[in-house]
Parts: structure tokens; sequence; C-alpha cells
């Protein structure tokens, strides 16, 4: 309910792309059984090439990866890695400002452009004729984009007016930010991708170019090419188009760690907007690598057990048996450039019943801790990722974005292949172990949201150690 | 069993439009087959075997408005929570254990279901959804559970800024009309909703008569058939609706509701032009150039590019049974509200008078003929848009067709419908958020 950000076209931009992984993850596999739809190549400056072919149209999904993204941003400028995202659709040497979306507009495509923590990503939708056309637009703006002062002063209040829309018009989504903001200091995932308002109000051009040197370069980039399309001729546009473009040979950033919480947070937000009061646990998982990548599917299928659908743990027990709660979700989140989440939601049926579910919910991650999930669980729960991973194979888009974003990361086609086989796998035993491995409550933090409550009551209001830095 | 098949629609008009080009597009070709099951029951099939799925859309024509506001929408929570021999704990554990994904959505005009599963759990799926259709329980205890969670629902709205500029534009428009109402209805009327109210609606609403359905995937044709003959054949054939009444649209006017938060959310409109009316498609198109897609519609260059006001604007064309409107949306800082529909009014009236350039007309039918493909790369897709065009009584063939309208609309043409459809004068706005305070 609270979580899902689609994607929206017909003229309704998105620019910041919350990829919520348990949909997208849980789809994250091209099924064994076709993976010869699926080629990868690199060319001599370094661009690595992913094309995913599917026939049924003749439209084709293009699409740039950069890895950068806002855990990029340099300290004291949280913000830019997505305002540049903004300032990629102005103008180039060759190009005026907005003729890039002109042109694309012209030949019947839709674009537009998504900036997470990890990587940011452009792409076109289009007819696979028009392939050449837009690799030879993505690949002008890789090198060649222009700064003008006052456009980018103009995208600034637009970028604003975004955080204003998407963030600070949504009470959950502000309750998201001050929970990461303290689980993951002082890693950069403890800033929003979008920044900090008093940040973004500072940033200014030189910044972005900054960024832009820095980071887009075809060494530092992946091209997804998924639909209407095969890897020799992809390869061929691709050498002509993004091959004359030299490498940056730059060093990649270093991953900075969270550090480690002392104990359990709480955070308490009241909110004068909220009529429905929300109850949101988020554990930092430790960063993804092959070693850990069998455990993590284990979680995957363990969080899905415990709040997915109407069948999961927490549905039957605290909506179902209890009625003291109106939702439940969650989610696992595990391949991150550094640390991981897993996600539980609850909507309890109002504020008196805080809580009872709280306690439940630490009742049933004990029990997972402790005793084996059923045989039926953990069927259904594979039957059902793997269910969507099939669903998600309908979309050349989906597909496009699920390898760009897991190889924008630092996985290879193989790592995507293997989650398959790793799902399949799992045992009770191994969902028990994930249990105790990952379910740490003393690396968690709970956020609590509801309507003003009066002064006796025993939620107190919004705790300092939650606020953005302010200078 | 009588069939007739319309072939090469999809792939074979796609392959003519887009033959020109580096290299020539290998896509294969789906068929859209209009079919008819040995009981009488009509849909339209298109068979893909590239993956191992079947999906399946369905949609009854009535909904809300039909209805006691809010009525619909709680009867579209309970199909699944019980039926026939099975409650509603193994009615939900039997779907999720083979995968299957089935929902149902209510909307002013229509009620719509859709089903996806893998192929090789066909069988359940589809006995499932018969289940859900013909023999839905309404039992006591889950029917309390979707009550409160449809309560959530109306204290969630209540809190979203943009919904509250929707629902109270819907109203405001359309003051004591049924269409007026939110699907949602209130929270006084969910509290009040009965068994005996939901199965009164199913049997009213659930026909043969206003029923459409499209199905892709990876099924045989007389398999399908034969299931869909398990699934709706039961029904009467006749559907018992209210009729909805004739509606009388407001005048222009503009209503601000005081709301917490940073930004205010806007929504205008006035009555539309109906998809059945020879100027819609330059109705369309006008609309295109105005508010529609992408970063070069005027008033996302206006507003958003030329004066950074907002983040988001756009307008549409939308139909709600015999209603036809167009409306748009955009959130703003309190202090540039005055300054953003200045501008909107100064476009509107612009298009009005003006129209569109020929250069602007060009590069605008260029994207939607241009762009019609985009929305048949799935199956998902492409049963959605075999809904949409039996839902306004178009045969196949209309896609094949569908581009050459773009391609008719001359520049007089739009200049006239501009004029036709747009009355700035007449703009219904809602605004919520908070007065602006002078610093």
């Amino acid at each position: 309910m609270l979580l899902r950000l689609s994607f929206r076209f017909s003229g309704r931009p998105f620019y910041i792309l919350l990829m919520i992984m348990s949909i997208a993850l849980s789809a994250c596999s091209q099924s064994r059984d076709n993976p010869q739809n699926i080629k990868t190549d690199t060319l001599p400056n370094g661009l690595e090439i992913v094309v995913i072919t599917d026939k049924r149209a003749p439209v084709i999904t293009h699409m740039v990866w950069y890895k950068a993204g806002a855990t990029d941003d340099p300290d004291g400028k949280s913000g830019i890695a997505h305002y540049f995202e903004h300032l990629m659709f102005k103008g180039t040497n060759t190009l005026a400002s907005g003729e890039f979306s002109e042109k694309i507009a012209m030949m019947g495509g839709s674009e537009n452009a998504f900036t997470s923590h990890d990587y940011t990503a452009y792409f076109q939708r289009i007819s696979s004729d028009r392939l050449g056309e837009v690799m030879k637009l993505e690949a002008d703006r890789m090198t060649n984009l222009v700064f003008v002062e006052a456009e980018a002063l103009s995208e600034q209040d637009v970028v604003l007016e975004e955080r204003a829309s998407r963030t600070d018009s949504s009470p959950l989504a502000l309750l998201g930010e001050k929970l990461r903001h303290v689980l993951h200091k002082p890693s950069p995932y403890a800033r929003p991708i979008i920044g900090w308002r008093h940040e973004i109000e500072k940033l200014n051009v030189e910044d972005a170019k900054d960024f832009y040197k820095r980071f887009y370069a075809p060494d530092n980039a992946i091209l997804v090419v998924a639909g209407d399309a095969d890897m020799p001729e992809v390869k061929k546009l691709a050498a002509r188009y993004y091959g004359a473009i030299p490498p940056a040979n730059k060093p990649k950033n270093q991953l900075i760690k969270a550090d480690n919480l002392s104990a359990p947070e709480t955070i308490y937000m009241q909110d004068v907007r909220t009529r429905q009061p929300v109850m949101q646990r988020i554990y930092r998982l430790p960063v993804w690598n092959r070693d850990n990548a069998k455990s993590f599917a284990a979680l995957e299928l363990l969080i899905e057990i415990l709040s997915s659908g109407t069948t999961g743990r927490l549905y039957q027990s605290l909506i179902v048996n209890e009625k003291i709660a109106v939702g439940v979700g969650g989610w696992a989140d595990t391949m991150r450039r550094a640390h991981g989440e897993a996600v539980v939601y609850i909507s309890p049926s109002d504020t008196t019943h805080i809580d009872s579910n709280i306690a439940l919910l630490d009742e049933e991650i004990k029990k997972l801790k402790t005793e084996q999930v059923t045989l039926q669980e953990l069927e259904r729960a594979k039957t059902k990722t793997l269910a969507d991973t099939l669903y998600a194979q309908d979309s050349q888009f989906a597909q496009a974005r699920i390898y760009g974003s897991l190889m924008s990361i630092g996985l290879t086609i193989e790592d995507v292949g293997r989650w398959t086989q790793d799902i399949e796998a799992v045992s009770a035993a191994d969902i028990l172990k994930a249990a105790n491995l990952y379910l740490d409550a003393s690396q968690s933090i709970t956020g609590l949201l509801t309507p003003p409550l009066d002064a006796p009551n025993k939620i107190k209001s919004g705790s300092e150690k939650a606020e953005a830095p302010t200078s | 069993m009588k069939h007739h098949t319309i072939n090469l629609i999809v792939g074979f008009f796609f392959l003519i439009a887009f033959s020109v080009g580096p290299f020539s597009s290998s896509a294969e070709a789906l068929e859209i087959r209009q079919l008819t099951s040995p009981k009488g029951i009509k849909l339209w099939f298109v068979k893909d075997t590239n993956l191992p799925i079947i999906q399946m859309r369905f949609l009854w024509r009535g909904g809300a408005a039909n209805f006691d506001p809010g009525l619909i929408r709680f009867l579209s929570t309970m199909l699944d929570e019980g039926a026939g021999d099975l409650d509603a704990t193994t009615f939900q554990t039997r779907k999720e254990d083979y995968g299957i994904k089935l929902s149902f959505s209510a909307e002013k005009d229509s009620f719509s279901g859709s089903l996806s599963t893998l192929s090789k759990h066909k069988d359940e799926a589809f006995s499932l959804l018969a289940l859900a259709v013909n023999k839905p329980r309404f039992a006591d205890t889950p029917l309390e559970r979707m009550r409160q969670a449809l309560m959530a629902g109306h204290r969630r709205s209540a809190s979203d800024s943009g919904t509250i500029a929707s629902e109270t534009w819907w109203q405001n428009t359309l003051a004591g009309h049924a269409y007026g109402n939110a699907v949602r209805g209130t929270p006084e009327f969910t509290q009040k909703v009965t068994q005996g109210m939901l199965r009164k609606a199913h049997r009213q609403l659930f026909a043969q008569d206003n029923l459409i359905i499209s199905v892709v995937g990876d099924i045989e044709e007389t398999d399908l058939l034969s299931q869909i003959d398990k699934i709706f054949a039961e029904l009467p054939v006749k559907n018992s609706l209210q009729q909805i009444k004739p509606f009388s649209t407001s005048d222009g006017s503009f209503v601000f509701v005081d709301f917490p938060g940073p930004q205010t959310e806007i929504i205008f409109g006035h009555i539309g032009i109906p998809f059945n009316d020879p100027d819609y498609y330059p109705a369309l198109v006008v609309n295109h150039i105005l508010g529609g897609g992408g970063f070069s519609a005027r008033l996302m260059t206006e507003i958003r590019e030329k004066r950074g006001l907002v983040y988001s604007v756009y307008s549409y064309l939308n139909e709600i049974g015999s209603l036809p409107v167009w409306m748009g949306r955009m959130g703003t800082s309190h202090k540039n509200v005055e300054e953003a529909l200045t501008v909107l009014h100064v476009e509107l009236q612009r298009m009005r008078e003006d129209g569109p350039t020929e250069i602007e007309l060009k590069n605008a039918k260029n994207y939607i003929m241009g762009s019609y493909a985009l929305g048949f790369d799935s199956g998902r897709k492409i049963a959605s848009k075999m809904l949409t065009a039996q839902y306004f009584g178009l045969p196949p063939s209309h896609f094949e067709k569908r581009n050459s309208y773009i391609e008719a609309v001359t520049l007089e043409d739009a200049r006239r419908v501009a004029r036709r459809l747009l009355k700035p004068d007449q703009l219904i706005i809602t605004a919520v958020g908070q007065k602006a305070t002078s610093e």
C-alpha cells in the first residue's frame, strides 16, 4: 500500500525511482529455460553491453546506466546526483535545451530517467529501427553536455518542487528519511536520494560539472537494450556511437559502511495530516557478496513467509486472528552497493493497538528464529517468487530495469541467473539460520507515524536525533 | 462452435509502419482471434507461447455510479474472500500456493478483474475464478475484515491532498450526480454495508450482456473456450442495473480546500469530447500539444521548464460512462499558485484562439502515431488494449486503422477543435493547500 511508486508514462514524469525490491528482486532472474536471449559484451572503452532479446513487438527499450547515484554525492551536497540527472535533459554543444526530448518525441519515443542511491539511468522506449538514432543522442550527452546558469537555476526550483511533492507532502516519506538517517549513519545511505532541502538549495552549476566529469564516462556505464534487437546489431551501433568516447579512468568511491547501532532505536513522528497510523521497521543488512548470496535468498523467502499476501504470518496473526491491524507488508532489498535492508510495515487498526502490534511482530520474528517454517510455507514462498519472475518477463522494460540495476552494482549475468537456483535450493533450516543472522534487533530501527496524540499518551513527540543536519 | 479469426492485426500493422530504418524488424506477428464459446460468451484472444503464462482481463459495464456510493468498491474486496465450498483462508491459500494473481477493481462506470497464472496451473486458476465470479460467500468474518481495511482506506484518502483535490473536483463538477461521487463512498456508508446489499449488487451487475473479456497467453483455443464457459456461462444473460440519470455539469468555479503541507494540489478541467465523436482524434492531438505526454507540451514548457513552478503538470481526455471530460493536474508551492494558474489560463486561451502551429501538429502526430506500438510490447498491455477496444465497441481492425485517424488530422481540424474543446472561462478548479502568506 504505502510503498509502491509506479512508473507513470503518458506525460507524468518520474525522476526518482525508489526501487521496491520486493517486486523487482523477486523478478530478478531470467528462467534457466531460456537464458539464451540474454547476451553481454564490452567495448574497448569499457562500456558494458547487455542485450535482452524479445521480438514480440517491433520496439526496444534503450537504457544507459551510470554507476553513480546519491551515494556518490559529496558531503554537504546531497541531491547532486539527482539534480544532475535533471540537467542531462538540457542542451549539448550541438543540441539546444529541450531538443533531445523533442527529437525522441518526434520519433514516437517515450523517455525519462531515474536516480537511486547506487545508480542513475536514462532510457528511451521506441520503435526498434530508431535504435541508432537514440544511441547517437544518448552518446552525445554522455560527453557534450552544456551548462547554462539560468537553466540550471530554474531546474533547481523544479527539483525543490519535486521534493515538496514527493517527500514533504508525505508524512510517510518523511518518516522513511528519518529512519534511514539514523540507521545508516555515517554511510551515504543515511541521506535521501533527492537530498536535504537546505542542501539542494545551495547546489550550483560547478557541483554539477564536477559530478559529470567524474562519473559520466563509458567505463562507468552499462548499455542495456531490451526488445526487438540482437547483440551483433547492437554492438555495431554501440561501437559507432559510444565507441569514440574516451574512458575517464577515474577511481571508484570507497564504500563507507554504517556504524553499528548500540541498541534498537525507535522514532516517533506525529503529523496533523496523518489519519491512519503506520509502524515501519527496517533491519540493516550486511553488504551483498557471492558468499552470502545463498543466505540472502533464504532471507527473501523468510520475508515473503512473514509479511506477504494474506497467507503470510503477520496477516494471519494481526489481521485475521487478533484483528488489531488493517494492513501489513514487507520486502528484502539485499542487492545494493553497500548495506541492504529488510523492511516490515504494519497499519494498526488504531493508535491504541500500536504496542500490541509491535509485541506480536516481535513474537513472530522470535518464532522464525527458533522454529522451522512449514514445508507448505516454504513451497508457497518459492512458487510465488518464481511465478513473479515469469510475470516480470512479460515486460521488456522490467527486464531491462532488473538487469541494469543489478549489473550497475557489480553483479554479473551469472549472479542473476544463480539467484533462481539459490531460491529453489533454500531449506527450512536455511530460513531459520537467515532469521538469526539478519533479523538482528540491535541493528534495526522502528518508526511510528501517528496523528497528533494527547499529551498523556505514551507516544512521544518527534525525536531530535532523527532530525536532518541543519547546516 | 463458431469463431472467426482476424489475422495479423498487431504484428503485420507494425511491420508496415516501421519498415524504414537501418535494419529491418524481425518482430513476430501476433494475431487477435475474436471467439465465441460453445455457450455464447464472446472474447478476444491472442495466443502467445513465448512465456508459459496466461493473462486474462475482464470487465462488466456498470460500476460505482449505478449503486449506492461505496458499495461496488466493497464488492471488489469480497469476491476472493471465500467462495463456493472454500472459506476465505482456504481460497487465498490455494491462490497463493499456485502463484496465481487474481484481483478485482471498481470504477465509476465499470467493474473489472484480472487473472494471471502460470499455464501449468491454469485449471486451478480458472476454477478459483469461476468460484469468485459465481459463488462469493460474503461471510461475516471476512466482511468485517474488509470493512476495517476500507475504513483505513478512507482515513488514508482523507490525509492525501491529491485524493482530496480530485474527489472535490468531481463532486463540484457534477453536483448531486452519481458520477460526482467517490468510488470509495463515505465512511458512514461503508459502516452500513451488509451481506444482503453485496449479494444484491453482485446479482445485478454480474451478467453476460455487459461482460467483455480478453485473454493473452499460452493456452489452446479449445481449452480456453471450455474454461470460459465454466467461468462465465452460469451468469444471468441480462444485467439488472439501475440506469444512470442524465447529468449536467456545473459552470466554471474555483474551490479552495484548506490543508496543511508544503504544496497546493490543483485539479482543473471541464467537459470534454467523447471517444465516438468525429472530433475525438483532433482533440487528442490538441491535448497532446497542450498538456499531454513528454517535456515538449506547452504547459510543461511554460510552467515547469521556463518558470520552475512545478515538478509535474499534465492534462488528458477521459470518459466516465457517457460523460467525457478534459482535465489536468499540477502541484506547486503555495506562493506560486496564482502565477501557475495565470499561466494555465494564458496557455488555454492561446491554444483556443490560435490553435497549434504547423510544426507542433506535425511533431505531435509523429509522436502519437510512432508511440502507438509501445502499447503492445507485453501480453499484459495487449490484453488491456483489447479490453478497451471492446469497451468502445471497436473491431480488432481498429488497431490497424487508428494511426490513419491521427494522420488525417489537419491544422484546420486542430484549430477548430481547440476552440470547441477548450473553454478557459468555464474551467472548474479545485485547489487543496494553504493560502500564501505575504512575507
